[in-house]
């Protein structure tokens, strides 16, 4: 195995499981998000010798490729949908766990993927007003009016307050 | 029940099926992508042409006919410049949505000119010698913004609130805030840098500021003599390279230029307007307005429109009919598909409205900024 291949292999390995995550709230189909990120991952290594920051690139390039996935023809994306698997019932919950989960579940995609990118990227992985523009290659002008529209759009969609902690934003941008 | 959103949004990804990809999964693909790459370049004996183009904007000012923000420089205030014999006075716009920054040059760096306006403030960009932002297209080649490494703003008469700014050390005949450096965002990412500014009372109740990139760390006496620098141009009205033939109900010029409301760097070809459905106060500024437009706690209404050169063509299905990959923001290209417009309506407005809105636009020809149009006239 050569270095590059050690390399991306180690990042792979560390970075897979955050960009699915990321992936999968973009688009909200875990089989349509992991071929985003394997598509990402895929042009990422073709890159690998000349990108200097690669959870950059690979995190731009998993949003880009989410939310192709949810510009896909229905006729493309049916396979995927009837193929995806089904989310495993939480069998350890006895209390409102799972039902929380549905309902955020269902309030993220009542709102379009490119405000769940933006909320996404901004609130999870805590990435400044100007990366997350970068990363959506976007004005940050859009990034700022989505942010104001999605948090307005999830709350509707919730029927409750949602509001942005300031220490998990902190730790959040921390990691 | 209150939700604190970046818990949700844990929640929401939690309870993930195992994954259907490994680590060699992804390693194949590279491998293998890159093994077509080579095999197409091999084939065609040279790397794919990359759509490039170019676009300027031009800025207007939103200043209503006959107001009474003018200010014209005071000669107390320039007292410290003693070298502007040969140097046109600068006086702010008597008219909306006009400019008067004069090019200038303060050792290697350039005040540009007017590259935004709007009813409170005009902006100028200051370009340094070299590359700007990195920027790659779609084949993987890279191109570069300009090297704007700030801004001069000279607001209005009554617009800019000094207060904050006299609080700075005083430097000359302004205050000097050097831009301090903040909070990494990530272990082993560079710190960024605060803004370093430079305010001064360029006329009787009118203030000026000229703004850089605090991580460059420009000292007080060089943004000093960008300020004593300042030079005025004959009024001109600022053009855009779009034309609106149907604008939303209630719906006004608001901003307009080559750069957006965020001043970003912009390539040759771009052009700016935003409408704004409302009055928005421009009064006790402390520097210029992004977003949001927020008067008494509620956003008003806002849509921005952008002409970008299609470098990267990065955007989908790039026809010959405006389209919206989603809700919210749509897109038109030029007949030759070199530029397109981006039109972010940012929910105020239905994606119907919005394609209506895009197909009304006439583009100049955005090579030639002769052919552009007066922003008051752009949006009428």
């Amino acid at each position: 195995m050569s270095d590059r291949d050690r390399e991306f292999s180690a990042f792979v390995a560390a970075q897979m499981e955050p960009l699915r995550g990321l992936a999968y709230l973009t688009c909200g189909d875990w089989q349509a998000a992991e071929d985003a990120v394997l598509i990402a991952l895929a042009k990422l290594y073709v890159k690998w010798r000349r990108i200097d920051n690669p959870g950059a690139y690979a995190r731009t390039a998993v949003v880009r490729a989410a939310i192709d996935e949810t510009r896909r023809p229905w006729w493309r994306r049916e396979r995927a949908q009837s193929n995806a698997m089904p989310d495993r019932p939480d069998l350890r919950d006895d209390t409102n766990a799972v039902d929380d989960r549905l309902r955020i579940r269902d309030a993220l995609q009542k709102i379009p993927a490119r405000l769940r990118a933006v909320l996404t990227l901004r609130y999870l992985e805590g990435l400044s007003i100007q990366e997350t523009a970068e990363a959506l290659g976007c004005p940050e002008g859009t990034v700022k009016s989505y942010t104001s529209r999605g948090l307005e759009a999830l709350r509707t969609a919730m029927g409750a307050e949602v509001f942005v902690s300031r220490e998990n934003y902190r730790a959040a941008r921390a990691v | 029940m209150p939700h604190e959103l970046s818990d949700m949004l844990q929640e929401a990804k939690s309870d993930a099926p195992p994954p259907r990809y490994s680590v060699q999964d992804a390693l194949t693909a590279g491998r293998k992508r890159q093994q077509r790459r080579r095999a197409l370049w091999a084939g065609t004996g040279s790397a794919a042409v990359v759509l490039a183009v170019a676009g300027a904007v031009a800025v207007p000012q939103l200043l209503p006919e006959g107001n009474n923000r003018s200010a014209t420089v005071n000669a107390g205030a320039a007292a410290t410049n003693t070298e502007k014999s040969a140097k046109a006075p600068f006086a702010y716009p008597s008219t909306g949505f006009s400019g008067t920054f004069a090019e200038y040059t303060v050792g290697d760096l350039t005040v540009d000119g007017t590259v935004l306006v709007t009813p409170g403030y005009q902006v100028a960009s200051i370009t340094a010698p070299g590359k700007g932002q990195a920027y790659e297209d779609k084949n993987g080649g890279r191109y570069y913004a300009p090297n704007v490494i700030g801004h001069v703003v000279t607001y209005a008469k009554g617009v800019f609130d000094p207060a904050k700014a006299q609080k700075d050390p005083k430097a000359g005949a302004g205050w000097f805030h050097e831009g301090e450096k903040k909070e990494a965002i990530k272990p082993g990412v560079p710190a960024p840098y605060a803004d370093s500014t430079y305010t001064w009372e360029y006329a009787d109740d009118a203030w000026a500021q000229v703004i850089v990139q605090g991580r460059l760390k420009y000292p007080a006496t060089k943004l000093a003599s960008i300020a004593e620098g300042l030079t005025g141009a004959a009024e001109k009205p600022v053009k855009v390279g779009i034309k609106l033939g149907y604008v939303p109900a209630g719906f006004a010029l608001g901003s307009a230029g080559t750069t957006s409301d965020h001043l970003e760097s912009t390539f040759a070809g771009t052009s700016f307007l935003r409408l704004i459905k409302g009055d928005f106060p421009y009064e006790n500024l402390t520097g210029t307005v992004g977003d949001p437009f927020v008067v008494q706690d509620t956003q008003l209404p806002i849509l921005s429109l952008q002409v970008y050169p299609a470098k990267e063509q990065k955007y989908n299905a790039p026809g010959n009919e405006p389209y919206c990959p989603q809700e919210g923001l749509c897109y038109r290209y030029t007949a030759d598909k070199k530029f397109f417009v981006e039109l972010n309506g940012g929910g105020f407005i239905g994606n119907t409205e919005m394609i209506k809105m895009l197909n009304s636009v006439e583009f100049a020809d955005l090579t030639d900024e002769s052919t552009w149009f007066p922003a008051t006239e752009a949006v009428s």
